[in-house]
């Protein structure tokens, strides 16, 4: 809808489709310059951290889960990590193991359903899926096929694919046996055949011109060779280099006016100019810091599909979260082909002598995801803070349309919106329980 | 007298699939009123609840074996329609995917990654939906989408009314559905599922 007037130009859409949840969307252009962009979030983890306070220690893996309907293993893995910080527990490497098993399949189905139902449109044309499921119905069905995959491991692991209710802090109510984990194994050596086509698939996009200085920031694992999901220390492109639990004062949340959502930045990286603490998490940010940790059948794609770690294109994202389903793939594989049972399937962790804090982060298919609680000697939690992913990334978005746009301002209204609707997507934000509706307009004078 | 087969084919699924946030107040009554129906135990129908994930939300449209036939999938969700419709209204729409275009579904304000009305065209357009499937959609006027998990007022009275036309669909269809039950145990009456 285009709305004129003597001396403003707005572009209107009623809200943004294909993105996880709602969220509005304002750009204002003034003489050829974008003076304003603003992403509103409505952000739900407020309202749990509160929930949070006065439950039993044993209780967020479970309530968090709740945040996302797509990566509720990502929550239950931070809430685990940080409770578990808390209570002066490390979990044996073989529940530590069949964790990341888990994750595997939540990656691959959360990236399944975003590279191919909700981001692949954009790259070739298609208003939406049911127009490329008319004329590539194969593509389309391998992409199911791949997420249904990944739903499998969440269901054979953690009892069913969303919200899964094997998970406890400790480890897992059950260990699966080997023999029924084998079904799936199968399912995988399948998958990452559909992955690697989908890898090549992909780097066949045409891909807009940005490139942004973004800071990115991601887990990298000091000692294990791994590719980053449990663990590691949070590191960043520009040098940082920290443990995570010096996140909690690193990461500055800011209210900013236009919205309810809290704006996460760097504390150290404030006041000194361009990027005022702003970073970005998630795929992107994972590949450029740990590209050499990728399995060497995902590495060798990457090359193939011309990824360099040092690419700043965020529509190349779409390579990297293609990239990073054969890695899960792939690492699935590896796991299930080492498992044995852990025994028991879970420590005892209990409440902490004295009132202690504990820190989670792990890597949600989206990037970083930070958990804090404090909890007290009877178990019951003082308080809690949640940092997701979409909230760290909320102030790059906002850069990224602002330079994106900027030198297009003179294309046609329908087709900058529809470029807008992408760049907003090369993060797949995960805004799904957002209160307000992404209402995306570009006002120009 | 039909063949068992032909029977078996106008039987195919009957199928009520529960859309909506029961942490979303009004955007609950979709499951208020599977649990409603579920409650109705000679109900031949199978109760979905495909949550937030999209791709369920398109297996639950789906049938899980076209060549079982055509049936009918009722599908219950809050809607916002801005027609000045009061809280609890309901609309209800009628369709036939693959017979002729689908009203304009596609609501760019829809809460789901992938939409009901794109769900069900994705859904066509990779043949899980056989044509003449009956496709019953009660639409509820909402009122209140925060968070929250009260229905208000006039929604809450809105679940008793739906879920009685839902069992009126499935009463007119019993016989058939019952054969169906028989044959298929995953789908026996008030069988849980989703």
């Amino acid at each position: 809808v285009t709305h004129k007037s003597s001396t403003t130009r707005t572009l209107k859409v009623d809200a943004l489709p294909r993105v996880e949840g709602e969220g509005a969307m304002l750009i204002r252009a003034t003489a050829g310059r974008v003076t304003a962009v603003e992403l509103r979030i409505y952000e739900p983890p407020r309202f749990f951290e509160a929930l949070l306070r006065g439950r039993r220690y044993t209780e967020p893996p479970d309530l968090t889960a709740r945040i996302c309907g797509i990566c509720p293993v990502a929550y239950q893995m931070s809430a685990c990590q940080a409770i578990e910080d808390a209570c002066g527990v490390t979990v044996p490497e073989p529940i530590a193991d069949l964790r990341r098993l888990l994750y595997c399949g939540e990656w691959i189905s959360s990236h399944a359903l975003h590279l191919y139902l909700l981001h692949a449109p954009d790259f070739l044309g298609y208003p939406s899926a049911v127009e490329l499921a008319r004329d590539h119905r194969a593509i389309v069905e391998r992409g199911l096929a791949l997420k249904q995959v990944g739903n499998e491991l969440l269901a054979a692991v953690g009892g069913r694919a969303v919200h899964p209710v094997n998970v406890r802090v400790g480890g897992f109510f059950r260990a699966p046996t080997r023999r029924e984990l084998a079904p799936v194994a199968e399912r995988l050596r399948w998958a990452r055949d559909a992955a690697l086509e989908t890898v090549r698939w992909v780097a066949g996009f045409d891909f807009p011109e940005l490139t942004v200085g973004h800071e990115l920031v991601a887990l990298r694992h000091p000692t294990n060779p791994e590719y980053p999901i449990l663990a590691g220390r949070v590191v960043s492109t520009q040098g940082l280099d920290l443990a995570v639990g010096d996140l909690d004062e690193q990461l500055v949340e800011q209210h900013v006016p236009h919205s309810t959502a809290l704006h996460a930045r760097l504390r150290d990286r404030q006041g000194q100019g361009q990027g005022d603490g702003r970073y970005l998490v998630g795929p992107l940010a994972r590949y450029a810091l740990n590209a050499d940790r990728l399995s060497p059948i995902a590495r060798q794609a990457a090359a193939e599909a011309g990824l360099d770690p040092s690419c700043r294109n965020p529509f190349r994202s779409i390579v990297v979260r293609a990239v990073e389903i054969l890695y899960a793939c792939d690492e699935a594989l590896r796991l299930l082909d080492a498992y044995q049972p852990p025994d028991p399937p879970a420590v005892p962790v209990a409440p902490p002598a004295a009132t202690a804090t504990g820190h989670g982060c792990t890597e949600a298919p989206r990037g970083i995801l930070y958990h804090r609680y404090r909890v007290e000697s009877d178990g019951r939690i003082a308080d809690a803070r949640i940092v997701p992913p979409t909230s760290q990334n909320q102030g790059q978005i906002e850069e990224d349309l602002r330079r994106f746009v900027e030198p297009r301002l003179d294309w046609p209204t329908e087709a900058l919106t529809r470029a807008c609707e992408q760049a907003i997507r090369n993060y797949d934000p995960c805004i799904s329980c957002a209160a307000h509706f992404l209402d995306l307009r570009v006002e120009r004078s | 007298v039909t063949a068992p087969s032909e029977q078996r084919q106008a039987a195919g699924p009957l199928r009520l699939v529960a859309l909506g946030d029961p942490f979303r107040r009004d955007d609950g009554v979709g499951v208020a009123v599977a649990r409603r129906v579920r409650a109705a135990t000679r109900a031949a129908v199978e109760v979905v609840e495909p949550g937030g994930d999209p791709a369920a939300l398109l297996d639950a449209l789906a049938q899980p074996t076209p060549a079982a036939g055509a049936g009918i999938v009722m599908v219950v969700d809050a809607v916002r329609t801005g027609t000045g419709a009061p809280p609890g209204s309901v609309h209800r729409v009628e369709l036939e995917p693959g017979h002729g275009r689908l009203p304009d579904l596609r609501r760019r304000d829809s809460s789901h990654a992938l939409g009901l009305g794109e769900a069900i065209e994705l859904a066509v357009a990779l043949g899980r939906l056989p044509a003449g499937t009956r496709l019953v959609l009660f639409g509820v006027e909402g009122a209140r989408f925060d968070p929250g998990t009260e229905l208000s007022a006039p929604v809450a009275a809105a679940v008793e009314p739906v879920a009685a036309a839902v069992l009126r669909i499935a009463g007119q269809a019993g016989p058939q559905a019952q054969a169906t039950a028989t044959r298929a145990p995953r789908r026996a009456p008030g069988g849980r599922s989703g």
